[in-house]
């Protein structure tokens, strides 16, 4: 009971520590984000998503399809608070205080001592991979959460038979959650039931196997669609080819060769301490700038852990090998060198060795000795999390999580009467970032779209980020056309040079820069009346006086 | 009939030679590549204590020679320029206690202070060591300039068994020394050397060596 209590108010901790400044840091919407949080409005008001589609099973983003839980979990914040940065990433706050609880369970399982799991509970908290994801307004956290929920269920069944049903139900909606759990969750449970079928009570993984399959319909439903299993294109095939390409052998061996060495240098990246405990993932949008997805130290426990989980095997350590390489197999077949969205999940069994490691430490070195050091280097952590998260992410990473959009959108929903065509080149899908901060009517974004699209929703994955609403057009700039009329020109840095500036006779009206002062969006009004005037009305979109 | 020990020096030249790492170390520098050659063999055979300590000394030393040294706190320009935007960054940090206002300055504790670079340069030296993928998929798949293929891929397995093989051996010494030793001295000399990381290289063909036993006990029973 008392134990319970103790967890219960790190669940608390958790919630606060996680919401700490949620809606500004990080200082902008991603994409993932917005889209979210459009899609959920726009469920909330008309029962339709962005396109018109009605309830859809996967949610059309951007030309790829999304697990749709996430989107209609966040309908309740988004009722509750209004559609606002809090309101999309409170959701994985919510999972990520919740994991506590899963955690807690993982940690019992270990044999770990009662006297430091709370410790341990609180070191989960401030893991950066824990902490920069359970922050973030899209799914990947909340199909972490519930995947590991089904996991230690899993394992909890081979002791209790009943739950190996609600593992196996748990796990089927994961799959729902997020892209990664479709891959995943088929390769552990199967893994599972290789190792441990000796232990497996029948009638239970009958009736469990049933209900997971009842629960996957709608993925069935979609099985002959783009829909599914949509991420195809990020496998490596070309690589394979070129590297094929460069052994001089026959093709037939040439090339599993070359698919070989494409996929184990991958797993090898997802277990090198370089990678876990020096280099932040290579996307600056899922990262944080000077910090990996652990603390530097931890390799230390890690190694430890590592080392006395696997020295024997036995019922953990086939559990973690099958949790692990249900993870790390599917993430391997992705481009990425390591991408921590993808293997959000070894999160848990990498946590769990590093339990392990910090337990052997504890047994060695006696309660007083271990706390003391143990608060050092959690505090040395916390520093470097602030440093990381809340000073440095918010300044070099401002542009990577779409700042600027904010003051944009206030700007264009302050001047209704002027016209705004925003230059789509070079930027993320401009229109999903102005309609989460506008609040722009469903119905109008779903009329904006192509009809088409509704009407092949699963299979028409062409994505066009070209938009016309309200005053805002968006789409790429056409310098022969588009100065002769009156209206505001919006692009990032690079869009509109100095000397066009001076030719066409632009007018800036505002400039958006990032905290360290560096230029992001800026807008500027053009002038058709002089430019034709000073060109002699040489081009057709001039109206010729009379 | 061939004993173990003329069996195991077969077998340890095989693993020198059934790599493209050696090849470029003798092709550049033979003198280097002859030491590497014969500390890797005294090591993998366990001639004499005295012998792999002085053969290490010397692979240190020719590391350290050949390494080009950079210092672990100045900062070129753009360092610099990073520096500064950083230290811009901070929050103005402060306590009132009863009134009193104490102040703080993270960006001058952290960002300008030298043990603070320092720290972060023997990290990243320490690290890229540590990385599996320099070694066996030449650097591959974050490749940079610098890289370059090492050991063959399908050795990696048969490292994985022999590392496993010498811990549970309990080999400790044996490990501290080739592979402790000069990891810690190249995170402070740092990386910026033509034939990469060369004093570990007896290690792994220890390593090799360890987990082709483990391989061959298995076979046997």
């Amino acid at each position: 009971m008392k134990n319970i209590l103790v967890v219960f108010l790190i669940f608390v901790v958790s919630l606060i520590l996680l919401s700490y400044k949620l809606g500004s840091v990080p200082n902008g919407i991603y994409v993932d984000e917005a889209t979210s949080g459009v899609n959920a409005y726009s469920i909330l008001k008309t029962g339709k998503d962005e396109y018109g589609k009605e309830f859809p099973a996967a949610f059309r983003f951007f030309g790829s399809y999304s697990p749709p839980l996430f989107v209609y979990l966040t309908t309740i914040p988004v009722f509750l608070f209004g559609l606002n940065e809090f309101s999309v990433r409170v959701t994985s706050v919510i999972s990520a205080s919740l994991m506590i609880f899963v955690i807690y369970g993982f940690i019992k399982i270990a044999e770990i001592d009662k006297k430091i799991i709370p410790l341990f509970l609180l070191l989960f908290i401030i893991t950066p991979w824990n902490f920069f994801y359970s922050r973030t307004g899209y799914e990947l956290y909340l199909g972490f959460f519930i995947f590991s929920m089904g996991a230690l269920f899993l394992w909890k069944s081979l002791e209790k038979k009943v739950w190996l049903p609600v593992s196996l139900i748990i796990l089927s909606i994961s799959t729902y959650a997020s892209h990664p759990q479709i891959y995943c969750v088929p390769i552990f449970i199967l893994g599972f039931l290789i190792l441990f079928f000796k232990r497996i009570d029948r009638r239970s993984l009958i009736i469990g196997l049933f209900a997971f399959l009842i629960i996957q319909i709608p993925h069935l439903m979609l099985l002959n669609t783009k829909a599914f299993l949509n991420k195809s294109d990020l496998f490596y095939l070309n690589e394979i080819l070129l590297a094929s390409e460069k052994i001089p052998l026959p093709q037939f061996i040439s090339i599993p060769l070359g698919f070989l060495f494409s996929f184990f240098a991958r797993i090898a990246a997802y277990f090198s301490p370089n990678s876990l405990f020096f280099f932040p993932d290579p996307d600056p949008q899922r990262s944080m700038p000077e910090i990996s997805v652990f603390y530097n130290w931890m390799i230390i426990p890690f190694a430890i852990g590592f080392f006395a989980v696997f020295s024997k095997i036995n019922k953990l350590s086939k559990f973690l090998i099958i949790l692990t390489s249900s993870i790390v197999i599917p993430a391997s077949l992705t481009r990425d060198p390591f991408s921590t969205q993808r293997a959000l999940g070894l999160l848990l069994p990498f946590f769990i060795i590093i339990c392990v490691g910090l337990s052997k430490i504890y047994i060695k070195i006696g309660l007083r000795k271990f706390l003391i050091t143990f608060l050092i280097f959690f505090g040395f952590s916390v520093i470097l999390l602030w440093r990381s998260y809340f000073v440095l992410l918010p300044a070099e990473r401002a542009k990577d999580w779409n700042f600027g959009y904010k003051a944009l959108s206030e700007f264009i929903s302050k001047n209704p009467e002027s016209k705004f065509l925003i230059d789509q080149s070079r930027l993320k899908p401009a229109y999903i970032e102005i309609a989460f901060f506008n609040k722009t009517d469903p119905n109008m974004l779903q009329e904006a779209t192509d009809p088409k699209i509704k009407e092949d929703y699963y299979n028409n994955s062409e994505f066009n980020p070209n938009y016309n609403f309200e005053n805002i057009e968006i789409r790429g700039l056409t310098w022969l056309e588009d100065i002769y009329k009156d209206q505001v020109l919006v692009g990032d840095e690079l869009a509109i040079s100095p000397p066009q500036i001076k030719e066409h006779y632009l007018t800036e009206v505002f400039s958006i820069s990032d905290p360290r002062s560096y230029p992001i969006l800026k807008a500027y009004k053009t002038d058709p009346q002089k430019k034709c005037v000073e060109t002699n009305f040489k081009s057709d979109f001039c109206a010729k006086p009379n | 009939m061939s004993s173990p020990k003329n069996k195991n020096f077969l077998l340890i030249l095989f693993l020198i030679f059934s790599n493209f790492w050696i090849y470029k170390i003798l092709d550049t520098d033979i003198l280097v590549g002859i030491f590497v050659l014969l500390v890797s063999v005294v090591v993998s055979l366990n001639i004499n204590m005295k012998l792999i300590l002085i053969g290490l000394g010397i692979l240190l030393f020719l590391q350290f020679q050949t390494t080009e040294i950079k210092s672990l706190t100045n900062l070129d320009n753009d360092e610099q320029r990073v520096q500064q935007e950083r230290i811009r960054s901070y929050p103005l940090t402060y306590i009132d206690i009863f009134g009193k206002v104490v102040w703080f300055k993270p960006e001058i504790w952290i960002e300008q202070n030298n043990s603070v670079i320092a720290l972060s340069r023997i990290e990243e030296n320490f690290f890229e060591n540590l990385d599996v993928n320099k070694f066996f998929f030449a650097g591959f798949p974050r490749n940079e300039n610098s890289d370059f293929e090492k050991l063959p891929f399908v050795f990696l397995p048969i490292f994985i068994l022999g590392f496993i093989n010498l811990i549970s051996k309990k080999q400790y010494k044996i490990i501290f020394l080739t592979f402790f030793i000069p990891v810690i001295f190249m995170s402070g000399i740092g990386n910026e050397n033509k034939f990469g990381p060369f004093s570990l290289f007896p290690f792994f063909i220890l390593t090799f060596l360890s987990g082709f036993d483990w391989i061959f006990k298995k076979i046997k029973v």
